[in-house]
């Protein structure tokens, strides 16, 4: 599995890993695309260049806010998680949790109710 | 000369990204390549190597151009509601401009002009050039305006002919006036609408010059690379 795209099941996925990996400091795109890379041993993943509508979409959304810095001559832009960003990857994770839960006790029961 | 990710503009662009959002892109993505080229030269792969797989790592065009175009909140108001701001806004521009105008002017005489030109031939002469010339411009103004929207938005033909047409029909019919107090008359601010044949020469002007004005800046915008 690892290092396949699977869009369909990584909706929202992005999304999560980029409000839980800013929490713990300013990270530019690419930084934060081999952070997510590395701390899901390479099992999310996509065209690298796709966390950049996530990024802009949760900015407008108030989920991060971004400024740019000037590093060895190169702009970047930098992104930190906001109050609001904080409090949408605490639903995230609720939802995430919920439905990882329906999985796992599909898997495990395989119980089929009666309809 | 073309740029690596031109063609993925465009297509955003076309589909209505707001080109601010598009433009932030394209950089981040520039950005972003250059530091996968980096890092394959590390990895020991060399010059078109490392580019193919530095540009295969980043996504294709239609992968980048979809993620794009799912996030709704980066479309513009442009491509979103085109009937607002080509079909509403315009008029609204003209009114406005004119307005702000008259303000100007009434704002410029109470601080200013009231102790020096009061009683003057300035009182009649200055605000009526003044409004002769706010009455000559908005309309061509606000036509070339819509004409270097719709070419950065890529919005269609029609949309722009439509503000166009607005803008013109507007700024022919129009009537803006402004008078200093004088003679012991108070001064006044006027708007109307009118279509008269005593000022028919005038208003074909107005109407001739907004058209001018938008095909030379039609003329201008339409080889040149607008992101």
């Amino acid at each position: 599995m690892a290092g396949q795209s699977n869009p369909n099941f990584m909706a929202g996925v992005p999304e999560l890993a980029i409000l839980r990996l800013l929490q713990s400091r300013e990270m530019y795109g690419y930084e934060i695309v081999q952070a997510i890379r590395a701390s899901s041993n390479a099992v999310i993943t996509a065209g690298e260049g796709v966390i950049y509508p996530v990024l802009h979409a949760l900015e407008k959304d108030g989920a991060l806010k971004s400024r740019r810095k000037t590093v060895g001559g190169r702009a970047r832009v930098y992104y930190t998680v906001t109050p609001k960003g904080l409090e949408r990857f605490d639903g995230l994770v609720a939802e995430w949790k919920r439905l990882t839960g329906a999985v796992h006790t599909l898997l495990e029961d395989g119980h089929v109710p009666a309809v | 000369m073309s740029q690596p990710f031109d063609a993925l503009a465009e297509t955003l662009l076309r589909e209505g990204i707001a080109p601010r959002h598009v433009r932030r892109y394209i950089g981040e993505l520039g950005d972003h390549l250059d530091a996968l080229i980096e890092a394959q030269k590390r990895r020991g792969y060399d010059g078109e190597d490392a580019e193919c797989r530095a540009r295969a790592l980043l996504g294709p065009d239609d992968e980048l151009a979809a993620a794009m175009l799912a996030q709704k909140n980066l479309h513009a108001l442009a491509a979103r509601a085109p009937w607002l701001v080509f079909g509403v806004v315009p008029p609204l521009l003209i009114a406005g401009m004119l307005a702000g105008t008259g303000a100007m002017m009434v704002a410029l005489w109470h601080t200013v002009l009231a102790g020096h030109v009061a009683g003057t031939g300035w009182t009649i002469a200055l605000p009526k050039l003044w409004s002769t010339i706010a009455l000559y411009a908005v309309a061509p103004l606000t036509a070339a305006f819509y004409v270097v929207i719709a070419r950065l938005y890529r919005r269609s033909t029609r949309w722009l002919a439509l503000a166009v047409t607005l803008s013109a029909v507007l700024g022919t019919l129009i009537t803006f006036a402004v008078r200093f107090p004088n003679a012991g008359k108070t001064g006044e601010v006027a708007f109307g609408l009118m279509l008269s044949s005593a000022a028919m020469g005038e208003q074909l002007t107005r109407l001739a010059l907004t058209a001018v004005v938008a095909a030379a800046t039609f003329y201008a915008m339409r080889h040149r690379r607008v992101v």
